[in-house]
C-alpha cells in the first residue's frame, strides 16, 4: 500500500517522526530500503529540488504551520506514491499558506484524493465525491456537485457533510 | 514543541555520535575515581567552555541549570542534615559535569545518527530473530513524543484551570491517558502509512503499468 498510496493525515504534528526535516524526509527513502548515506544525498537533493533546501537542517518543531504541513507532503511523496491522500491538510493553515499548499498539491503528477469540508480549497480538482454519513451522496464535476451541495446546505443548516475530490 | 536538537554545524554537531556517546561513558568512569574539588572545577569550566564554542545559543542552554540547581541543592542539603555535607560536594558536582556533559551531546547530535550509534546495542536481538530497528525506532519515538504528551497535559490543565480555577487534579490523569492513546494511535497510522516500523525494502515491488486506483 504504501508504495502505492500516499496518505498526509490532518496533523502533521502527529505525522512527522523525525526531529529535523531533512531526517524526516529521509526516513521514506530508508523505508523503501535506500542505506542512510544514500537516503540523506537523496533527501537534500529532494527538498532542494522542491525548493525546500533551507529547511534541510530546521527542526520540525521551529516550522510554521503551512512549512510542517509541506514537509509532511513532502515526506510523503519522496516516495512517490501513485495517488497521494490528503485528509483535510488546509484545515488548520492561514490563508497565505493554504494557498501555497493548494498550489503545490495541484501542480504534482500524482493524482490527488483531498478531503476537505470547505468547498473554496476544491477550485483546480476534476471530480468532486460528496460523502454524507459515510455514504456517496453525488459525484461530478465541481460546478454541478458544489452548486447542489450549496443548494442542500440553504434548505437544511447544521448537518454535517464531508466532500471528497479527485 | 520543545524539541532538544540545537541546529548548527560546530565541531560538536560534526563529531561522530559514538564518539561522543563513549566520550560522555568514559568521562563517567574517570569522574567517579576523582574527588578533588579542583578537579571538577575543571571539568566544569571545560564543560561550560564547549556550550561556549556553540555561541549564544549553546549558552542559553545552560538555563537547564535553573531547574537542575533546584535538584542538586535538595541533594545537598540532604548531604548536610546527615552530617556529610563535605562528601555530597564532589557528588553533586560529579553529577553536574556529567547531566551537562550529556546534554552537550543531545543538543549536537541529530536523532538518526544517534539511532544509528545505539543500534548496534540492539544488535544480540537480532540473534534470536528479532529486529533490531524496532527497539532503535521505539526510542526515537519515545524521545519525539514525550514532550508532545507534556504540551497535551498542560493544555488539559489549562482549560481545567479556566472551569475550575484548580491548577492540577487527578481526574487529569483518565482523559490524559485517553489523549496520549489516541495520540498513538494517530502516530502509529501515520507510521504505517509510510511502511511501518519494518520498512518496505523486503517487499516485492509494486507492478508497473496503468492501474486503476
Amino acid at each position: 500500500m504504501p508504495r502505492l498510496v500516499g496518505v498526509v493525515f490532518q496533523n502533521p504534528d502527529l505525522q512527522a517522526i523525525f526531529p529535523t526535516v531533512e531526517e524526516e524526509i529521509a526516513f521514506g527513502l530508508t523505508q523503501l530500503g535506500r542505506d542512510r548515506r544514500e537516503s540523506r544525498d537523496e533527501a537534500l537533493e529532494f527538498l532542494a529540488i522542491h525548493g525546500c533546501a533551507q529547511l534541510a537542517s530546521m527542526p520540525i518543531a521551529e516550522l510554521s504551520e503551512g512549512q510542517k504541513q509541506l514537509v509532511c507532503i513532502l515526506s510523503v511523496l519522496v516516495m512517490e506514491p501513485r495517488l497521494l491522500v490528503l485528509d483535510e491538510p488546509l484545515t488548520s493553515l492561514d490563508l497565505l499558506a493554504t494557498r501555497k499548499i493548494r498550489e503545490k498539491v495541484l501542480s504534482l503528477p500524482q493524482k490527488i484524493v483531498m478531503v476537505s469540508h470547505d468547498f473554496s480549497h476544491f477550485e483546480g480538482f476534476d471530480r468532486i465525491l460528496w460523502l454524507e454519513e459515510g455514504r456517496l451522496r453525488m459525484d461530478g464535476p465541481p460546478y454541478e456537485v458544489l452548486r447542489a451541495f450549496e443548494a442542500d446546505i440553504d434548505r437544511r443548516s447544521g448537518v454535517k457533510l464531508e466532500l471528497a475530490a479527485l | 514543541m520543545i524539541s532538544i536538537y540545537l541546529q548548527g554545524d560546530s565541531w560538536l554537531h560534526r563529531t561522530p555520535a559514538g564518539l561522543k556517546l563513549l566520550a560522555v561513558a568514559v568521562a563517567s568512569l574517570l569522574l567517579f575515581q576523582v574527588s578533588s574539588a579542583f578537579i571538577f572545577a575543571a571539568c566544569l569550566a571545560a564543560v561550560v567552555g564547549c556550550y561556549a564554542t556553540l555561541g549564544r545559543s549553546g549558552l542559553e542552554r545552560l538555563a537547564l541549570l535553573r531547574g537542575l540547581s533546584v535538584l542538586l541543592g535538595v541533594l545537598l542539603l540532604l548531604h548536610w542534615v546527615s552530617g556529610t555535607f563535605w562528601e555530597g560536594v564532589p557528588v553533586i558536582l560529579r553529577l553536574l559535569v556529567l547531566i551537562l556533559a550529556a546534554n552537550l551531546v543531545s543538543i549536537t547530535t541529530r536523532m538518526d545518527d544517534m539511532l544509528e550509534a545505539v543500534m548496534p546495542l540492539f544488535k544480540p536481538l537480532e540473534w534470536v530473530g528479532l529486529s533490531a530497528r524496532k527497539p532503535a525506532l521505539c526510542v526515537a519515538l519515545v524521545l519525539r513524543f514525550a514532550p508532545y504528551m507534556m504540551q497535551i497535559l498542560s493544555r488539559m490543565r489549562e482549560a481545567y484551570q479556566a472551569r475550575t480555577g484548580a491548577k492540577n487534579s487527578w481526574k487529569l490523569l483518565p482523559p490524559l491517558a485517553i489523549q496520549c492513546l489516541r495520540m498513538s494511535d494517530n502516530v502509529a497510522d501515520a507510521l504505517q502509512a509510510r511502511g511501518g516500523s519494518e520498512g518496505l525494502s523486503g517487499q516485492a515491488d509494486i507492478p508497473t503499468g496503468p492501474r486503476a486506483v
